[in-house]
């Protein structure tokens, strides 16, 4: 499901930011931390002023904040969050709780249910449909229609990441880059392949697929049809230039394109160039796939790598990266973390002054410092860290950084009844994989399954 | 030198109440924790579950919509496919006996180490169930234990798709129900067997009883009233299996729909699709349908 999908990603990129953290060691951080002309450790005056950005922030507010499975590792960070906006906004008290993944979506929803949300919460995108169309969260394009010049340091695609309605109700913190293409430069050799056979489009990489296994004996790649897929067809379509959504959320696939999209996949499986558990399996599964040596691509982000590296080091030692593969548009996407604040909140414009403080630029160009994350605000970009390849994290990717994020474009659709919607695409993917249905046939009803329920 | 101390109790109550009246209040008295505790945890569930199927409740909101949910669950497909699935779940209680039975005749008997034989039937019983199901679906996984051990036998060629084939998902989801129960209730079936007399045993053997007629005419009648207990508290747990197949699907409920069990289509309904109206009619259903099968179920064992 795209909910999990997200959420996958979250959850192995933020197991990643411990490993990460260790491995930059204390000794970068504490240099960074006595560096007196970093701001995020050490804030001046002036620091604080330009970082008091929001007018009406409410007196004596206390507002509570939670974060996604951020403790203990980044414990020190979130600390100094809270100490650097509670001197920018002097009255105001932040109350900080880190909640594990595993129980967030819950925990938000029975917050909400009993009356008594965060007043700032940092959720999935995917989550922000079923609380928007419930009514309660705040809008934020309206809210920050006052503050158009802050509206604009954000990554357009980023902030209108889950909108529901074409509104968006978050502001988008941290982000992901999540379409590059990890090979292993051994196999690749073994087949008698080069960097420039690698396959940039789905078509190509039936071709590939089918060349590796007969030369070489090697699946080309896994896939995960699973759940938490990166497989999810309706994405698929839509960056194939094969969906056209209408006013009313209904939607109409584009024939050809859409069926014969969905036959790349049905002949990938049918014709055995990818194993048979791709069909349940999930992003992790095509990771350890790749990591044990038995496929020579992986589709992955680029701050998971170190999951192959933790796997199995011989194989990381092989490892290279290239540009990700893209359906016909050609268009890649940024993984996003959404901050939303409480539409009932009593204090909103502390929690949309807390929201916006995090994500200032450099607030989260120290946060890319501690981890392999991209900021969503291009003010962080002018950071020298951006452009260097010594040391942090993801040095080879950091300068690419920008034009990646620059260039993203997010194009997923967040439907009325969603989670129906997603099952209801499920279900058709499944049908034409395991060939119970033609791609044309599972796409007629999952077309007129959509409308149905985007209709209920 | 004997003391007496007599209980002084106020003149007005014991006036007012009698010695039975009196008992009854404090039977009520030791009772009300448990009735509080069940007031709050089960008899309120219980009437707002009622409530919430006759309102389109999505967590948020409720508004009464009268019987729509019910009328909508009657036209609706997908409940049905999930009731004859749990039904096709059942096919996991005969097996449960059968096996359950039989490895307590087995573990029955004084053998050295016997004791270590029947702690080891138990333990998947104390095994958390999702660890269970982790660990089976590495077992039934393409590159997993039992596709190894099939293909090094030369039994396959081809890996056995245990959890990507949907007429597959099922039965290898119930084999799991089935390893983790049969410990449990051999246990009970243990019990049952050790409160028959050895002499029948040994008067069957002098009359010229086999060991399958042994068992046949003393274990199975004298164990009966615990394969009528075993029959039902095992259909009950099959029809509300959950976790194994949560689990094993990496909560989707199989491919296609595959192990899409009457209890997994409710949580669907309610915490996938936060439809938790809908949600509610399907618990109250298939509730209904549980307590009827269940009274067959005594019934008929009750008859035999």
């Amino acid at each position: 499901m795209k909910q999990l999908r997200f959420c996958l990603v979250l959850v192995l990129s933020l197991g990643l930011l411990g490993s990460a953290l260790a491995q930059s060691g204390s000794e970068e951080l504490a240099a960074r931390q006595a560096d007196a002309s970093n701001p995020f450790w050490n804030p001046n005056e002036e620091n604080l002023a330009s970082w008091q950005v929001i007018d009406g922030v409410e007196e004596g507010a206390e507002i509570t904040f939670w974060t996604m499975s951020l403790s203990p590792t980044f414990d020190e960070y979130i600390q100094q969050i809270v100490a650097n906006f509670e001197a920018t906004y002097p009255g105001v008290t932040v109350n900080w709780e880190d909640v594990p993944f595993d129980g967030l979506q819950a925990r938000v929803r029975n917050s909400f249910t009993a009356g008594n949300p965060p007043d700032v919460a940092n959720i999935s995108p995917a989550w922000i449909a079923e609380f928007a169309e419930a009514g309660l969260l705040m809008d934020m394009d309206a809210a920050m229609a006052e503050y158009p010049e802050l509206r604009e340091q954000y990554v357009d695609t980023a902030w209108n990441t889950g909108a529901f309605g074409g509104t968006s109700y978050q502001v988008p913190w941290y982000l992901a880059l999540s379409n590059f293409l990890g090979y292993n430069t051994a196999l690749l050799e073994e087949c008698g392949l080069t960097v420039d056979d690698l396959p940039t489009t789905w078509i190509e990489l039936e071709t590939f697929a089918s060349t590796t296994l007969d030369t070489c004996g090697y699946y080309a790649t896994s896939l995960n049809f699973g759940p938490a897929t990166e497989q999810y067809l309706m994405d698929y379509l839509i960056y194939n230039d094969a969906v056209m959504v209408n006013d009313d959320s209904t939607v109409d696939f584009i024939e050809p394109q859409a069926s014969e999209a969905l036959q790349v996949w049905v002949n990938l499986l049918e014709n055995d160039l990818i194993p048979r558990s791709s069909l349940t399996d999930d992003h992790r599964n095509m990771i350890d796939r790749f990591s044990e040596g038995e496929t020579l691509l992986v589709m992955i982000a680029p701050h998971l790598l170190r999951l192959v590296d933790e796997n199995n080091p011989d194989v990381y030692e092989q490892l290279a990266v290239a540009s990700g593969i893209t359906g016909s548009s050609g268009a890649s996407r940024v993984d996003v973390q959404a901050l939303v604040t409480a539409a009932d909140t009593e204090f909103p414009n502390a929690a949309m002054a807390l929201a916006l403080f995090v994500t200032n630029p450099e607030t989260q160009a120290e946060f890319s410092k501690w981890a392999g994350i991209f900021p969503s605000n291009f003010g962080a970009y002018s950071d020298p860290y951006f452009a260097s390849t010594e040391g942090g994290q993801l040095p080879q990717i950091r300068p690419l950084a920008f034009d990646y994020v620059q260039n993203a474009d997010n194009r997923s659709i967040t439907f009325p009844n969603d989670a129906e919607v997603q099952q209801a695409v499920t279900e058709a993917t499944q049908l034409a994989l395991l060939g119970q249905a033609s791609p044309q046939e599972a796409l007629e009803q999952l077309e007129t399954r959509i409308n149905e329920i985007v209709q209920q | 030198m004997s003391v007496t101390r007599k209980v002084r109790r106020p003149a007005s109550t014991a006036k007012r109440l009698s010695e039975t009246q009196r008992r009854t209040l404090t039977a009520y008295l030791f009772l009300a924790p448990a009735l509080a505790f069940l007031a709050v945890f089960f008899f309120t569930p219980l009437v707002r579950v009622i409530y919430y199927s006759f309102t389109d409740f999505d967590l948020y909101n409720a508004s009464w919509i009268g019987t729509s949910n019910y009328s909508e669950l009657f036209r609706d497909p997908l409940f049905w496919l999930s009731v004859r699935k749990s039904f096709i779940y059942l096919i996991a209680t005969p097996i449960l006996i059968v096996l359950s039975l039989t490895l307590a005749i087995v573990v029955n008997r004084k053998l050295p180490g016997v004791a270590f034989f029947r702690a080891m039937y138990f333990m998947p019983a104390v095994i958390s169930a999702v660890a269970i199901g982790m660990i089976f679906e590495l077992v039934f996984a393409d590159q997993g234990l039992l596709n190894g051990i099939l293909r090094q036998l030369g039994a396959i060629r081809r890996p056995i798709a245990f959890l990507q084939d949907p007429d597959l998902v099922l039965p290898t989801i119930m084999s799991v129900t089935v390893w983790r129960g049969v410990g449990y209730y051999m246990v009970m079936f243990l019990a049952g067997l050790q409160s028959i007399p050895q002499e029948r045993y040994e008067a069957a053997s002098i009359d010229g009883a086999n060991i399958l007629q042994r068992h046949w005419y003393i274990t199975v009648p004298g164990v009966r009233p615990i394969i009528v207990l075993v029959g039902v508290l095992s259909s009950i747990a099959a029809l509300r299996a959950f976790d194994e197949i949560f689990i094993m699907t990496d909560g989707t409920g199989g491919i296609l729909n595959s192990g899409l069990t009457a209890m997994f289509y409710l949580y669907r309904q309610a915490f996938v699709f936060n439809n938790v109206g809908y949600a509610s009619a399907i618990a109250v259903v298939f509730s209904l349908i549980i307590i009827v099968f269940t009274a067959v179920n005594l019934k008929l064992g009750g008859e035999q």
